[in-house]
């Protein structure tokens, strides 16, 4: 009989309080999101699973959480707490962007840059609302709508705040549909979201080949703490435009991207534990982390229109929208939003060139706060 | 500590300056650097021999007034590619429609063609060739 009370004791279901239900609940909310709404299902699912699995409530001391030295959960969070798996995702990122468009018409990058102003203006506000100093930069790099880059730089300046830092950034790209549309009727007029954008010139497959080099060589000398994510980046773009090894760039945009993103997903997921997750510091983070997506979004449209005042060829606003790393969404949104305006105007290409700079800028920008911060 | 008093101890201030201005010239410098590529690749590119010049064939194709904006009515539309097609005869391959709208500058034909494709109005006729739908159906 003892044996029995002993292992009932032992059980999930008696050591559950409301705070791993609550968890529960959001888990359960970002499996319905990804499976019933299709949002960012790739990272959605794992993650959504993850808080399941890092909820089960258990008795401290057998080696079973996340957080407990030598369970197989800590294992595959070190691949998080140390980087790996940011750095894998951006040689997959790097394997599947095509800069074809970003080449074509390189102003469009400016778009990319000003976005990231949103990661700026967060900083400050985080630092105001009390977060110390590391803290403040690891919430800030959700401006720039990166999920990997946000956790990279938040494993390097304040692992502690991986999970809500990870839940909020990927929470709210997967709310691109509903926070960026009213963002860009609000900052734009119907005749500036019916602008047409040219034609994109032909680009030979040199440029192709040296612009991961040149981009290399700027933005790693420029600030060389964004070298593991940069770095990888701009290696998997090489091997996807010299043509010379398909093999290898296939499986960096298959296998070993989707395999890192199984293992960031679930174990960040998994590191939401109830007793380190539901703290007032997670819903200052949620806060800032919308306003920080807001202000990326409303700083590169607004941009774009200052680009307009002194600038004979127009470009649409909207693509400022696409500025910040969020890809493929936000370029899908302005794309969207153009095509309600005036369904003859295909803005996804151009929008596309802005996202791919975002990817560039944001992580410039978790390079530039780990190096001011570390 | 909160308020403006934090983000000065914090050195917030220079610090998201500093940041901005970084990477915003950074990113500068770079699409300044990548468009000056063409432009280097073209130097080292080896000068084609001169071609001896042909006098240009007539066209013969009818030349169309394409609108600078195509019209948002997908009928519209439709019948100003028509108009461009008709060189092309009944029935014809996409590519040589794509061929045929640049010829008289169409912007994104891709686009409006895979509108019409959607539409059901751009039908196929077996083969890798497509033909408009007949009005009456």
């Amino acid at each position: 009989m003892d044996l029995l009370i002993q292992f009932l004791t032992n059980t999930g279901y008696y050591l559950a309080d409301y705070r791993h239900f609550l968890m529960w609940g959001i888990g359960c909310f970002f499996l319905y999101l990804a499976i019933a709404k299709n949002y960012e299902p790739l990272l959605l699912l794992p993650i959504g699973f993850g808080v399941l699995v890092g909820n089960v409530p258990f008795f401290k001391g057998f080696g079973l959480g996340i957080y407990e030295n030598n369970s197989v959960l800590h294992y595959l969070y070190f691949g998080v707490t140390t980087g790996v798996y940011p750095s894998i995702v951006f040689l997959g990122l790097g394997a599947m962007t095509d800069f074809t468009s970003l080449l074509a018409r390189p102003k469009l990058m400016l778009l990319g840059a000003a976005a990231q102003m949103g990661i700026f203006f967060t900083l400050l506000s985080a630092l105001a609302l009390g977060f110390l100093p590391k803290e403040a930069g690891s919430i800030a790099i959700i401006g720039g709508a990166d999920g990997p880059t946000s956790i990279f730089l938040t494993a390097k300046l304040a692992p502690h705040l991986i999970g809500p830092i990870a839940i909020a950034a990927y929470s709210y790209m997967a709310l691109i549909p509903i926070i960026q549309p009213p963002i860009m009727k609000l900052l734009t007029t119907e005749a500036e979201r019916r602008i047409h954008m040219p034609d994109m010139r032909p680009v030979s497959q040199k440029e192709l080949m040296i612009f991961p080099v040149i981009g290399l060589f700027l933005c790693c000398f420029l600030a060389p703490a964004s070298i593991p994510l940069l770095g990888t980046f701009f290696f998997g773009n090489i091997m996807k435009v010299s043509g010379v090894v398909d093999r290898l760039a296939n499986t960096a945009r298959t296998a070993i991207i989707d395999t890192a993103t199984i293992f960031l997903g679930v174990t960040v997921g998994a590191s939401t534990q109830a007793d380190v997750f539901l703290t007032g510091k997670s819903i200052g983070i949620f806060f800032l982390g919308a306003i920080a997506f807001s202000i990326a979004t409303a700083s590169g449209l607004i941009f774009a229109k200052i680009l307009n005042l002194f600038s004979k060829e127009k470009i649409n606003p909207l693509l400022g929208a696409s500025g910040v790393s969020a890809v493929p969404g936000s370029a899908r949104e302005v794309h969207m939003m153009g095509l309600k305006s005036d369904p003859t105007n295909y803005l996804l290409m151009h929008a596309m060139a802005c996202n791919s700079s975002g990817v560039i800028g944001s992580a410039i920008c978790a390079g530039i706060l780990w190096s001011f911060l570390v | 500590m909160y308020g403006l008093a934090a983000i000065q101890q914090a050195n917030g201030w220079a610090m998201a300056g500093t940041g901005a201005c970084i990477v915003l010239s950074g990113l500068a410098i770079l699409a300044t650097l990548i468009s000056l590529v063409p432009h280097l690749t073209g130097l080292f590119e080896p000068k084609a021999a001169p071609v001896p010049q042909e006098t240009p064939e007539k066209d013969t194709t009818p030349s169309v007034n394409v609108p600078d904006k195509l019209p948002d009515d997908l009928n519209d539309a439709c019948t100003i590619f028509m108009e461009i097609s008709e060189s092309l005869g009944d029935e014809f391959t996409l590519e040589d429609l794509h061929r045929r709208c640049k010829e008289v500058n169409v912007a994104h034909p891709h686009f409006s063609i895979n509108r019409f494709r959607d539409a059901g109005v751009l039908i196929s006729c077996g083969e890798g060739f497509f033909c408009w739908k007949p009005k009456s159906e």
